[in-house]
């Protein structure tokens, strides 16, 4: 039997398909244009009023690459604490472990629904599904995350996993999937979710979240948030299960302060998030409130892959803010379905071929134009178009088409004579192919079938008209001869 | 540790293969900040929460009257800390208080107007609320009515966030400590600001100068 893909439902292959279906899509577009554009304006207002943004960034660099440094010593002290504060904390290697782990965890608290709150881990490994298989019914309780749940997709951002639909589409959906009267107001829409989400916290006997951050000094773990859909599901039912990967440990509790400042404002533009809740065990005083249980899985799922050189340890700092996506020129014309991973994005294409290999993903690290604004919004520092052109290079390794190409063009190029000889002959072709008539559209035709690239390119350009003279003829005839460009 | 546990860490040991870790840089305490009432009120309110500062607890119970008045609230759901407590007998039968041995049913809990608790810590930097859960049973009344008011004293206020972890470091977690900044909100439909989506849609902080009487 085919071993699972650690990212469920995996279909990164599909980049080139998936993108252009995204960039015909109009009403797709125009969701993105404003929502990336926003999100980017809201996080420069926040930095606004941050002048110390720079020293923040560059602690949480230090700290995040201190700690994936000796992951094993803080994994070591944040079990060990984690336990003796009373959270049961599981390990599952990959995808299929911790599905097993989790449905094992809610049938033994004889849970029949289970409330979520957002946790991208949790979509990485397609947890849903698996609790569906088992006939337990997982209910997400974010805004967006409910909506994509009820129309059967996956998330198309890290923080705001429905942007994708309108509200048009949203009032659509709820009406056919809900049967409520149809409403596009975006109040009346936030309100039929209140409703309808409070009897299902309240039923629930086991809640599901996910992580932001492990506290190895202290054995605690942190969760944000700005719905209270995270406390509901950490507070109602007797249970509550938290799913995370390994790489979410920091030292110490004062570490925190600082991805505090980072993280709201690079995801939102918020000074902070409406809630943020620090669990260090299940309660203990009778009088208290809370779950009797917390359970706590740490994944693995190839991050343990990523340690073994000071770049790769780089991804692994992400702390899912999602500020690279908003300002990626790919992302922000395609969108996150089109990466076919539930990371998109400058980060996606990095996650996605390390987590579950070149062969699956070694197309996503080319979904970008290395511009570089990615590693000047992120918030801890990575490194972003260096690790894509290392992916780039691993995944190229087999590409021998790409390898002779260049060779080829070193050796022209290192050849004055030939090179001009050459570009003679190029400038010619290409002005006969604009030339009118039957000669330009068999030149055309001809290089189009000669040159495969050239035919993809021309099909959504224009070539400029030749020049009359190369710059070689100009630098000889002196530079001052050309007339001024208009 | 469990067979898993010690497997993992291997896998992880072995990965960074005696890898020389960079410097874990200190701590980083920014510098704190005026902790002063105006600078909470002004970040509370700048996120839609609402603060009403009075001199005395007597002088808070009367705003909360007026709460009750203006927005006609016929239900509210106590925690049963001894200040609030103090309140409920004053306030008599709209209140509804958590106790131990005996909750507040959650059908009950799910219909009722508003939530009243005590925070432990303010936070004058962001406007935000500690609450510690051993200190009372708020987790819930301070959660699921669509209003919450919650009484904070001005001795508990504190610069910023850094500062709280410094406490706790001393001091020790308990075993849930909650931080919340202005009522609940949600932007997932075209990024549109929505409050109360599960949480309260209001946040009415009855900041209190001095204790007087009972003590939170």
């Amino acid at each position: 039997m085919k071993p699972l893909d650690p990212i469920v439902d995996l279909d990164a292959r599909s980049f080139g398909r998936l993108s252009k279906a995204a960039l015909a899509n109009d009403s797709l577009r125009g969701a993105l244009d404003h929502v990336t554009t926003e999100f980017a304006d809201r996080r420069e207002k926040a930095l606004s009023s941050a002048p110390d943004w720079e020293v923040w960034r560059e602690q949480a660099r230090a700290v995040k690459a201190h700690t994936l440094a000796s992951l094993d010593t803080y994994l070591a002290q944040f079990i060990e604490r984690a336990e003796s504060n009373g959270i049961q904390v599981h390990i599952a290697r990959d995808r299929e472990e911790a599905c097993k782990l989790v449905g094992k965890i809610l049938q033994q608290a004889q849970a029949s629904t289970v409330v979520k709150s957002k946790s991208m881990v949790t979509e990485e490994i397609g947890l849903n599904e698996h609790l569906l298989a088992l006939g337990l019914e997982p209910v997400e309780t974010d805004l967006g995350e409910w909506i994509i749940q009820l129309a059967g997709e996956k998330p198309s951002h890290i923080i705001a996993p429905a942007i994708h639909r309108t509200r048009q589409d949203i009032g659509d959906l709820f009406h056919t999937e809900l049967g409520v009267p149809e409403t596009h107001d975006v109040e009346e829409l936030t309100a039929i979710a209140r409703r309808f989400l409070r009897t299902r916290f309240a039923e629930a006997e086991v809640g599901v979240s996910g992580v932001n951050f492990l506290v190895a000094e202290t054995g605690s773990f942190l969760v944000l948030e700005n719905e209270g859909n995270a406390r509901l599901c950490t507070s109602l039912p007797k249970v509550h299960v938290a799913v995370t990967g390994i790489e979410k440990v920091i030292p110490r509790l004062g570490d925190l302060d600082v991805f505090l400042r980072l993280l709201p404002r690079s995801g939102t533009g918020q000074a902070m998030t409406t809630y943020q809740t620090l669990f260090s065990g299940p309660k203990t005083d009778p009088d208290s409130e809370g779950p009797e249980a917390i359970h706590l899985v740490l994944l693995d799922n190839g991050r343990s892959a990523q340690l073994s050189t000071p770049l790769e340890r780089e991804a692994l700092a992400c702390i899912r803010c999602g500020a690279c996506l908003n300002v990626c020129p790919v992302y922000k014309q395609v969108g996150g379905h089109a990466y076919g991973s539930v990371y998109p994005g400058p980060i996606g294409a990095v996650i996605t071929p390390a987590l579950a290999g070149q062969e699956s993903a070694g197309n996503l690290p080319h979904a970008s134009s290395l511009c570089g604004a990615c590693r000047d919004v992120c918030p801890v520092k990575i490194n972003l178009p260096e690790l894509l052109l290392d992916l780039r290079e691993k995944g190229d390794e087999a590409d021998r088409g790409e390898t002779w190409g260049f060779t080829g063009w070193s050796w022209v190029a290192s050849r004055p004579r030939l090179n001009s000889l050459l570009g003679q002959i190029l400038t010619r072709t290409l002005r006969l192919t604009q030339s009118s008539g039957f000669v330009g559209k068999c030149t055309s035709k001809l290089i189009g079938a000669l040159v495969p690239p050239l035919r993809t390119w021309q099909a959504e350009r224009v070539l400029p008209p030749m020049p009359t003279r190369s710059f070689r003829q100009l630098w000889k005839a002196g530079l001052d001869s050309e007339e001024p460009p208009a | 540790m469990s067979n898993d546990q010690h497997r993992l860490l291997e896998r992880v040991r072995d990965r960074l293969g005696g890898t020389q870790a960079p410097e874990l840089p200190p701590v980083l305490r920014t510098s704190a900040r005026s902790q002063g009432a105006e600078t909470f009120c002004a970040a509370l309110e700048s996120v839609a929460g609402q603060v009403h500062r009075v001199t005395c607890s007597e002088d808070g119970l009367l705003v909360l009257r007026g709460l009750i008045a203006d927005r006609g609230w016929n239900s509210i759901a106590c925690s049963d800390s001894e200040f609030i407590q103090g309140w409920c007998e004053r306030l008599g039968s709209i209140c509804r208080s958590d106790f131990a041995s005996n909750p507040i049913p959650r059908e009950e809990l799910l219909q009722m107007d508003a939530g009243l608790c005590t925070a432990q810590i303010g936070i004058a930097d962001t406007g935000s609320l500690a609450l510690c859960s051993e200190a009372e049973r708020h987790r819930l009344v301070s959660l699921v009515p669509p209003s919450s008011v919650i009484v904070l004293f001005e001795r508990d206020l504190v610069p910023d966030f850094a500062t709280v972890f410094q406490r706790f470091e001393e001091d020790g977690l308990p075993t849930t400590l909650s931080f919340i900044t202005g009522p609940s909100r949600t932007a997932d439909i075209e990024l549109t600001l929505t409050v109360g989506v599960h949480g309260p849609a209001s946040v009415d902080v009855i900041l209190i100068r001095e204790a007087d009487g009972a003590s939170a």
